[in-house]
């Protein structure tokens, strides 16, 4: 249980990574629960510019200027951690990456895309 | 044997790689300003960026991290972001002057007017980025950039004092203005040790998918490209120092870059010099603008790769080009692009510990190096320079406003 | 003095003491003088190139031009302020001789493949950096 925590706390700011090898954010806060008997244990891991928030100073400004919605990745969807965290389930079944989903179509238009 | 030849072929590219338009503008005017006085610098700051580079190049190989994903982690997401701000601004300020840079050879060559060059230049890098496929890129502006080998050659045909020159690799300060001796020391350790290469080159390494097992070619590519393009800073400030120094000539236009190799070379080496300065130039141009959009993307997470199709990494290519035109409408306000080089350079060793201490850092955790951590060579190295890079961090500014940039 | 006095006195040192119609320092006549040097004996130079056909027309014509722009940004400069008593005529001379390198400048901008002009150029630019270097001291 602490083992997760530490894990937990030692997989801020890393890189999220789908099943299908996609970058699709990364970890930029962690959701905590307390248990009666012990250390908290981590449920969920957080994404997204809201999330900023509580992140510094700078991360609150971050927060006022970015767009986007805060998207919870429960734990139980981890599937393996290393340089990165890795993922069950494909980016858009977790609602990951709309970022880059939003932005195609920007750059789709053009040949040779 | 297939290996070596792509080792061979990846350092002539980053010897072509190692010149930008700030190396060209600090060496020339070390050179005219101090003679040989200051070769000693290019030697501190070519170890610099060799160090640098290999840590860096070491962290993304077996960490699979590239520099701002530690930098990230290292400084956390609130003062993280503040080095990611300083970063794109001298990258931003870096990109613009480049591109003048650019411009300005191109008008040697042409004649055509300035600010339409300023607008080919541009599209033109944006063109053979979203055409041509990475490796193209690295080769065509690695191997025009080895143009500016004509410089090396002048150098030796102007038949400078050998005994002068060879005193100027000792550490020694001969002269009344010590302060701007301390100014273009400064600019020459920040022009050496550009940080937007070293970005570019951990992505490239964690991109290319780089093991452990290459960290001998890491430590290679750093040492030989590197040492080899310092050698190409050694033939401007000897250059300047022979031709410009005792005429009292003051080098402050690309004209006068070119005209150092035109002089013992003639017409040829007039061409050859300013093809070479328009292909390195461009080439660090493109570098510069992808370590802008390398840092954004690694910093919030989105894909990213030099490699990727634009569509699989939209944000990235979005970041890119975005930079690209925000340059063009910086140097289209008619601000010239040595004085914004100087600018930019000064920043970029102002800028520059907060993008080295996180690498050091990580360097020496075993948790993410294991084994691979640093040594005490590797230590007393990168402690060496931290030392350094402070100190020069904190007098940039000051010694730049008390010597109004060099000028006394 | 009464308090009132302070701020017109304050006002006149501050106009005074800015640059553009204030007044040239020792120091900064030098520095004009050694540009002014600079800008000949690089058009020198270029005039050489020129005259033995190892450089590009191109080249000298845009190079000139910057050359030209730069000596006229310090005659304006020089022209605009004054100095104090012993060194005005110096930075007169100084002035008159900006002029000179940017005017010859200009005539090897307009004419970069004669050869002929390009070798009386040299000379002339050679003679005016040599008394540019005169007046720095």
């Amino acid at each position: 249980m602490s083992e997760e925590v530490d894990l937990g706390l030692g997989l801020l700011d890393h890189q999220l990574v789908d099943c299908e090898g996609r970058r699709c954010g990364n970890v930029d806060d962690l959701e905590l629960e307390r248990v009666s008997d012990g250390p908290p244990r981590v449920t969920a891991i957080l994404v997204g510019p809201p999330v900023w928030r509580g992140r510094g100073q700078l991360g609150r400004l971050a927060s006022a200027l970015a767009t986007g919605e805060t998207v919870r990745v429960p734990w139980e969807e981890v599937d393996k951690i290393d340089a990165a965290v890795h993922l069950k389930k494909t980016a858009r079944e977790l609602r990951l990456g709309r970022g880059d989903d939003r932005a195609r179509r920007f750059v789709d238009w053009i040949p040779g895309s | 044997m297939k290996k070596v030849l792509q080792v061979a072929l990846g350092i002539l590219a980053a010897i072509g790689g190692f010149v930008d338009i700030g190396d060209l503008v600090f060496n020339m005017e070390a050179g005219a300003k101090f003679q040989y006085q200051l070769l000693w610098v290019v030697v501190v700051g070519v170890v610099g960026i060799i160090v640098y580079s290999e840590m860096c190049g070491r962290v993304a190989a077996v960490s699979k991290r590239p520099v701002f994903d530690a930098i990230r982690e290292r400084l956390g997401f609130g003062v993280g972001l503040g080095a990611l701000v300083s970063s794109q601004l001298v990258n931003l300020m870096t990109l613009a002057a480049e591109v003048g840079g650019m411009a300005l050879a191109l008008q040697l060559l042409s004649g055509l007017p300035y600010r339409l060059l300023i607008l080919v230049g541009i599209v033109a890098l944006a063109i053979v980025i979203w055409v041509a496929p990475f490796e193209w890129i690295e080769r065509i502006f690695g191997y025009a950039g080895l143009a500016l080998l004509v410089f090396a050659v002048g150098a030796i045909k102007l038949h400078p004092n050998w005994g002068h020159v060879a005193h100027g690799f000792v550490p020694h300060m001969n002269t009344p203005e010590p302060l701007i001796y301390a100014y273009f020391a400064v600019g020459l350790l920040g022009a050496a040790m550009t940080p937007y290469e070293v970005y570019f080159y951990s992505s490239g390494v964690v991109e290319e998918g780089w093991t452990p097992k290459d960290l001998g070619l890491n430590r290679a590519n750093s040492m030989i490209g590197y040492g080899l393009g310092g050698f190409l800073s050694f033939a401007l400030m000897i250059t300047a120092g022979t031709l410009f120094f005792p005429q009292g000539i003051e080098p402050q236009l690309i004209g006068t870059v070119a005209l150092g190799a035109q002089l013992p070379l003639g017409t040829i080496g007039l061409v050859l010099a300013l093809i070479g300065i328009l292909f390195a130039v461009g080439g660090a141009a493109i570098d510069t603008c992808f370590s802008g959009a390398y840092n954004l993307a690694q910093y919030f997470g989105w894909e990213w790769g030099k490699h990727r199709r634009p569509r699989d990494a939209p944000r990235f290519t979005i970041a890119w080009a975005v930079l690209l035109v925000l340059a063009l409408l910086a140097i289209m306000t008619g601000i010239d692009p040595v004085m914004l080089t100087e600018y930019a350079v000064i920043f970029s060793v102002v800028a520059l510990p907060l993008t080295y201490i996180p690498i050091l850092l990580v360097a020496n955790d075993t948790a993410y190096m294991g084994r691979y951590v640093n040594g005490r060579l590797a230590n007393a190295f990168g402690l060496l320079y931290l030392v350094i890079i402070l100190v020069v961090a904190v007098s940039a500014i000051p010694l730049m406003i008390v010597t109004h940039q060099g000028q006394g | 003095m009464p308090r009132g006095a302070w701020i017109p006195l304050v006002l006149v040192v501050a106009a005074t003491s800015c640059g553009g119609g204030g007044t040239l320092s020792k120091k900064e006549l030098q520095k004009q003088a050694e540009a002014v040097q600079s800008f000949a004996a690089e058009g020198a130079l270029v005039a050489q190139g020129a005259q033995q056909g190892r450089t590009t027309d191109t080249f000298v014509r845009v190079h000139t031009e910057y050359l030209a722009k730069a000596a006229r940004k310090v005659e304006s400069e020089l022209g605009s302020k004054h100095a104090s008593e012993g060194l005005d005529q110096k930075r007169e001379d100084a002035t008159k001789l900006a002029s000179l390198v940017s005017q010859d400048l200009d005539r090897l901008h307009r004419d970069p493949g004669d050869r002929a002009l390009a070798a009386r150029l040299r000379l002339a630019l050679a003679k005016n950096a040599a008394t540019a270097e005169e007046l720095a001291k």
